[in-house]
């Protein structure tokens, strides 16, 4: 037995050099790049206790790596029929191969984790002397569990050798599309389980999701038990006897037929669906709906492809677009480029239109008012031109770019397009959010953390003042200079947020800084100029219950008219856009969803005022702890 | 005989093969439905999915298939005894994985194209350029694979290789992976692009393809094929062992290395620039009519600057910039952050009315202290000094001494009425969390002021010397130094006065000043507040505050920041500010909703004018419970 032991420690042992090492790297290059003692836990933990992002990337696939040869090599290396010569059992070979394999975790867990408390023992202030013992065992156990799920996942797709890899891109592949329509999959997230909530200073442990993936690495376990014992061998020796014969032939390319018919099925009816009939929704209101068949139409600076039945709205606009594209232009002073394919063929449940790479998607069910319309083209228009001058290179900086480039779209669409009127609603969200001291520059130039505390479409307004402020002091030509700053060969790689806009300002000979004090003095000048709605708004409080079926939000606030409240939640921070849960309502003011939907320790919800038009003025996000 | 060679491939593999083709169709199903529910411009964003995921995973198994396993159970040597040339066996099976990965490519494609019938305009040269990027793409990653099949057992550690030099060329040059061959090939244009030739790219893209191949013939053929047999050859424990300690060494260097490219240095265009000695201060003021006020301002800080540096014989200085933030209040300041040793960036509102520069000078002193020495000087055990310093170095001339003196004086003195111990020197956060920084920094001061009376001003300046020493490195170094030279060691090797002495000496003379200032401070607010959470559901609650303050002051504020779950200094740029009318608002709601739980950070302030500071309740760390 002891032999057994030394052999698998042999085995593991350039896995256990690894995180030797690796442990030995990160801690020599903390104390040689840092100072050792102004790191404490408070500063550390999500890097050293708990497990999200990058780190948990890596240690799945470095897991996943051991595991998809720990049991199998022994059958592969033809090594299996000496193990069974050994007066020892398979189950007890396949027990001692599992538990170095955890020990290796553990160790892999424990290491990362004392480098936390190391850095902290030398950083600790009076502020905080404690060593948060029960921090530090809730973060080993929860990511012990999620490493052995992994493990075990990867144990029990091992027998399918390079085939697991394929299996496991399916089952990703299966999670981001289940995850679309079903929200309560989130529960088989394998990166929550080490995601910390925190209720004060303790870290909830997330029953929901721990019960079903512990159930499920347990079953994962059992399955590669089964496979180590034997099974494997057996439907490995059936499935090759099944191809040896005519009739399992035929059954296997049977199967494959109706693996494919059933995917095209699948495919068909959600086609289907995206193109029903218009018809009238409970209000009465007239829902159209983008018909199948398409029409095509050109000018000399666009292809249009849109739906016949939206013939009318399309032509009137498509007569129009050349002079659009022509205001664009000169705006830039740039060449008109090739043609820009404009697809309008389908509906886009969260935009009136995006644009892309010589390419704008258009949603012409979103109004049947051609003005707007038409300054909807030319936002979309100002985006491709944008790119073009960029040499796409804006999109490489799309999180600290953000709102510059809607910025930029939202000052050409309300100064060229849209009659000046329609800036004053815009310009007021910016200066609601101003007064309520929610304005951080720090999070406009980081589109993912203005998403996570805030909401995204904030970039509209706040980019539009910026770059109004901008054009106040540089001319309308500095927009193009910092686009093309921005894509100068000189311009240093990997630099993001407020760094990236200093250099890019500074390679111009502007002071961002200073534009800073303008953009600001300018979003005080629109606090006064709204000072009426500033007052009027109320502050939006959320009384939050839950039960077994579902989570409610109660909306308190002193209603006003023509505003009414609304409701959005999501499972985690970093939960993207499109997958927010619009709350649902059946009494006034009053939001619910599923509880279903939220499997981790927590939820979050956002409040909003809504003018029922083009105005929603949100809250915070707020976290709520569940478990 | 090629067609006896196809058919043996077939006869072998024809099972796993179209089981990976079965799974990859599925999976491009699943792309299919994955694009559709989100926010992509076209259906050939699935294509581009396609061929970073399931497309690579396909040809890893295609080429284990058909080069390591043949290799690794010796099949070879059965074909090399056919009268076929060993060229030629190669070729046919790089030929046979290639077609097969190419006509799943082309099903996928055609697929693909018929799906955007409907919504492309599709033009013969936009259906060229993109089948010209997929499938150029699609056989240099089959040639990679291909190839690295030939090197057996070294195959994983040449991939981990691979991936650590490019993220070591990536990070040492400004080289950019995405613009290049293929990579190139499948960027954002991918799917757009209808008018421009990749050129570049597809050239790139064919030629490492083609240097792929030459390579996989190069190493099939070299020796009659045996290099490549004996590499098949499975991997001994002791070669695992040096290949992970090559990988980790490979890994140490490219992390020793990791320096990006130097970015040009922060600068303030159009600022007002002033230098006395080695040190620079920037002013950027915006409007003309300013740039005199500007100048003046820079050159005051220069002057005091360049005099710190020699006081405390720092070898070097960062440039300061200055930048005027109107809707800043005159007495706060921000830093702004500035990557390494660039400089120290602060905003303050100059242009004000209210601006009090000596107050500005003292704060700026300590940023640039902390910045200078990479935060060494900020540590608890020393921080006394530091705070104590900044107010030190501005009230050092003989003219800040009839006003500035007496007003620190008395802060100091109700620091020490608020209570002040050893212990409050040995936990000067918590002291400082007790008392607010302004009034914790006097009494610091207090201390520093008493030094250098008793034992003289070259004692005192010896022992700041040496306390904020900016030339010690802010690494391990550091550590090591501060285990080495602890304050009492420094208080008695430069002052020759024990530390506890100093203590003594320092608190009775606080005692004292107390005493003699005790009619000033009779004039001093007490302040006392007090928060509540209301609870409104199980979950959520809301914040409900009172204040009392004898005298009544004409306006307060509540500040307040939610913490994180471990404790820690808040910053200053997180806190919340309420300004409050004292008469019909000292007791109130904040509008948030608070999540039970949530950990609060407040206080109550009050601007006292004999002061010229704000004093506080004190801060308090309290859970929504």
């Amino acid at each position: 037995m002891s032999g057994l032991w030394r052999k698998e420690f042999r085995s593991a042992c350039p896995f256990l050099g690894l995180v030797i090492a690796l442990f030995v790297l990160d801690l020599v290059l903390q104390v040689w790049t840092n100072l050792p003692n102004a790191m404490p836990l408070a500063e550390t933990y999500e890097n050293y206790l708990a497990s999200t992002g990058e780190s948990a990337f890596i240690y799945f696939v470095l897991v996943f790596a051991m595991a998809s040869g720990l049991l199998v090599r022994e059958y592969d290396e033809g090594t299996m029929e000496f193990l069974d010569s050994l007066p020892v059992s398979r189950s007890r070979v396949f027990a001692v191969k599992v538990t170095m394999a955890i020990l290796t975790l553990v160790l892999l867990v424990v290491s990362d984790i004392s480098t936390g408390v190391l850095l902290h023992a030398l950083s600790r202030n009076s502020l905080d002397r404690s060593f948060h013992v029960s921090l530090l065992a809730t973060a080993f156990g929860l990511r012990m569990c999620q490493l052995f799920v992994v493990l075990s996942l990867g144990l029990a797709l091992s027998f399918l050798r390079r085939f697991g890899w394929l299996v496991l891109g399916l089952l990703f592949w299966s999670f981001i599309l289940l995850r679309e329509w079903v929200p309560s999959i989130a529960v088989l997230d394998l990166f929550a389980l080490a995601d910390p909530q925190f209720e004060g200073d303790r870290w909830i442990v997330p029953r929901r999701l721990l019960e079903v993936q512990l159930s499920l690495g347990f079953g994962l376990l059992a399955i590669a038990y089964c496979l180590f014992l034997g099974l494997g061998d057996r439907l490995w020796h059936g499935y090759q006897r099944l191809t040896r014969t005519r009739l399992g032939n035929a059954c296997l390319w049977s199967a494959s037929v109706v693996l494919v018919v059933a995917g095209a099925s699948l495919l068909f009816r959600f086609a289907d669906q995206e193109f029903e009939e218009s018809e009238a929704d409970d209000n009465g209101v007239t829902v159209v709906y983008p018909s199948w068949s398409t029409s095509r139409s050109r000018t000399e600076h666009f292809e249009f492809v849109y739906p016949t039945n939206l013939n009318h709205r399309a032509l009137t606009l498509i007569d129009a677009a050349d002079s659009i594209h022509e205001k664009v232009r000169r705006f830039f002073d740039a060449q008109p480029g090739a043609p820009i394919v404009v697809d309008a063929t389908s509906a886009l449940p969260r935009h009136a239109g995006l644009a892309y790479w010589d390419k704008i998607r258009l949603d012409l069910r979103v109004t049947e008012h051609q003005e707007t319309l038409q300054s909807i083209l030319g936002h979309e228009a100002t985006h491709v031109f944008l790119e073009r001058l960029a040499d796409s290179r804006l999109r490489d900086h799309f999180n600290s770019t953000r709102f510059f480039h809607e910025g930029v779209a939202s000052y050409v669409e309300f100064h060229l397009f849209e009659p000046q009127h329609g800036l004053d609603p815009l310009r007021s969200v910016a200066a609601v959010m101003h007064a309520r001291q929610e304005v951080k520059i720090e999070e406009m130039v980081n589109s993912q953390l203005l998403t996570a505390r805030r909401d995204t479409d904030l970039v509209y307004p706040l980019g539009e003042v910026f770059v109004e402020a901008l054009v106040e002091r540089h001319g309308e030509a500095a927009i193009g200079n910092i686009v093309r700053k921005l894509t100068r060969d000189d311009a240093p790689k990997d630099l993001t947020g407020l760094e990236l806009w200093r250099d890019v300002f500074q390679a111009c000979g502007y002071s961002f800084d200073q534009l800073l004090n303008d953009f600001f003095a300018r979003l005080d000048a629109e606090v006064e100029r709204h000072r009426a709605l500033v007052d009027k708004l109320p502050r939006l409080r959320g009384v939050v219950t839950s039960n077994d079926d579902r989570v409610m939000v109660q909306v308190r606030w002193e209603s006003i008219q023509g505003w009414n409240t609304t409701c959005r939640f999501r499972q985690s921070r970093d939960t993207p856009q499109r997958l927010y849960l619009q709350g649902l309502s059946d009494e006034q003011d009053v939001f619910y969803q599923d509880r279903d939907a939220f499997p981790e320790a927590g939820l979050w919800f956002q409040l909003g005022l809504s003018d029922g038009k083009t105005r929603v003025i949100y809250e915070p996000w707020l976290q709520v702890r569940l478990d | 005989m090629t067609r006896a060679l196809v058919i043996k491939e077939l006869r072998q593999h024809w099972l796993a093969f179209l089981l990976s083709m079965g799974l990859c169709g599925l999976g491009t199903l699943l792309l299919v439905l994955v694009v559709a529910s989100g926010d992509a411009g076209s259906w050939f964003e699935v294509l581009k999915q396609y061929l970073q995921t399931f497309y690579v995973i396909l040809a890893l198994v295609v080429c284990n298939r058909l080069v390591v396993r043949e290799y690794q159970s010796k099949t070879q040597l059965f074909l090399e005894v056919l009268p076929v040339s060993r060229v030629r066996m190669v070729v046919v099976k790089y030929m046979f994985g290639l077609l097969l990965l190419l006509t799943m490519l082309t099903f996928v494609f055609a697929g693909l194209v018929l799906l955007s019938i409907r919504s492309e305009q599709m033009t013969t040269r936009f259906l060229l350029i993109l089948a010209a990027s997929a499938y150029a793409y699609a056989w240099c990653v089959y040639s990679f694979f291909f190839l690295m099949g030939f090197f057996g057992r070294y195959r994983i550690p040449i991939y981990l290789l691979s991936l650590m030099g490019a993220v070591c060329v990536s990070t040492l040059t400004n080289f950019e992976w995405s613009r290049f061959g293929p990579f190139a090939l499948l960027n954002d244009r991918f799917g757009f692009e209808r008018v421009i030739w990749p050129t570049e790219a597809l050239q790139a893209s064919a030629g490492i393809a083609v240097t792929f191949v030459c390579l996989t013939l190069v190493m099939s053929l070299l020796r009659e094929g045996g290099i490549a047999a004996l590499l098949a050859e499975r991997m001994s424990h002791r070669e695992k062992v040096f290949v992970t300690v090559l990988l980790i060494g490979v890994s140490s260097g490219v992390t020793a290395l990791d320096e990006r490219v130097a970015k040009q240095p922060f600068d303030l265009p159009g600022s007002v620039v002033a230098r006395v000695d080695d040190v620079t201060v920037k002013v950027s003021v915006g409007t003309a009519s300013h740039k005199e006020r500007a100048r003046r301002l820079a050159r005051a800080l220069a002057t005091d600057i360049a005099a710190l540096q020699k006081y405390l014989q720092i070898p070097e200085l960062p440039t300061v910039f200055v930048v005027q933030r109107g809707d800043l209040d005159a007495n706060r300041y921000e830093r702004g952050v500035l990557d390494g040793a660039e400089g120290l960036l602060v905003r303050a509102n100059f242009l004000s009315e209210a601006w009090q520069r000596r107050r500005f000078q003292a704060w700026l002193v300590r940023e640039l202290l902390i910045l200078s020495s990479g935060e060494r000087v900020s540590h608890e055990s020393n921080r006394w000094v530091l705070d104590g310093f900044a107010l030190y170095w501005t009230c050092r001339d003989a003219n800040s001494q009839s006003l500035d003196f007496q007003t620190l004086e008395l802060r100091a003195a109700y620091g020490s009425q608020r209570g002040f111990s050893a212990e409050d020197a040995a936990t000067w956060l918590t002291y400082c969390d007790r008392v607010g920084a302004d009034i914790a920094s006097a009494v610091a001061w207090y201390g520093l002021i008493s030094l250098q009376r008793v034992q003289g001003e070259p004692a005192c300046r010896a022992f700041v010397q040496s306390m904020l020493d900016c030339g010690v490195p802010s690494d391990i170094r550091a550590v090591w130094h501060e285990w080495q030279n602890p304050l009492s060691t420094v208080m008695l090797r430069e002052t020759k006065l024990s530390y506890d002495d100093f203590f003594r000496m320092w608190s009775g003379r606080l005692a004292a000043v107390e005493r003699q200032r005790a009619r000033d401070l009779a004039g001093v607010p007490q302040l006392t507040g007090t928060v509540d959470f209301d609870r409104i559901s199980v979950l959520t609650r809301t914040v409900r505050f009172a204040f009392k303050c004898d005298p009544p002051p004409r306006r307060f504020t509540f500040l307040h920041a939610e913490l994180g779950p471990i404790d820690d200094e808040v910053p200053v740029s997180d806190l919340r500010r309420e300004e409050l009318n004292y008469g019909n608002e000292r007791t109130g709601d904040l509008p948030q909703t608070y999540a039970r739980g949530t950990r609060l950070y407040w206080t109550f302030a009050v601007w006292v004018e004999q002061l010229e500071c704000e004093i506080i309740s004190g801060w308090k760390r309290q859970e929504m419970r």
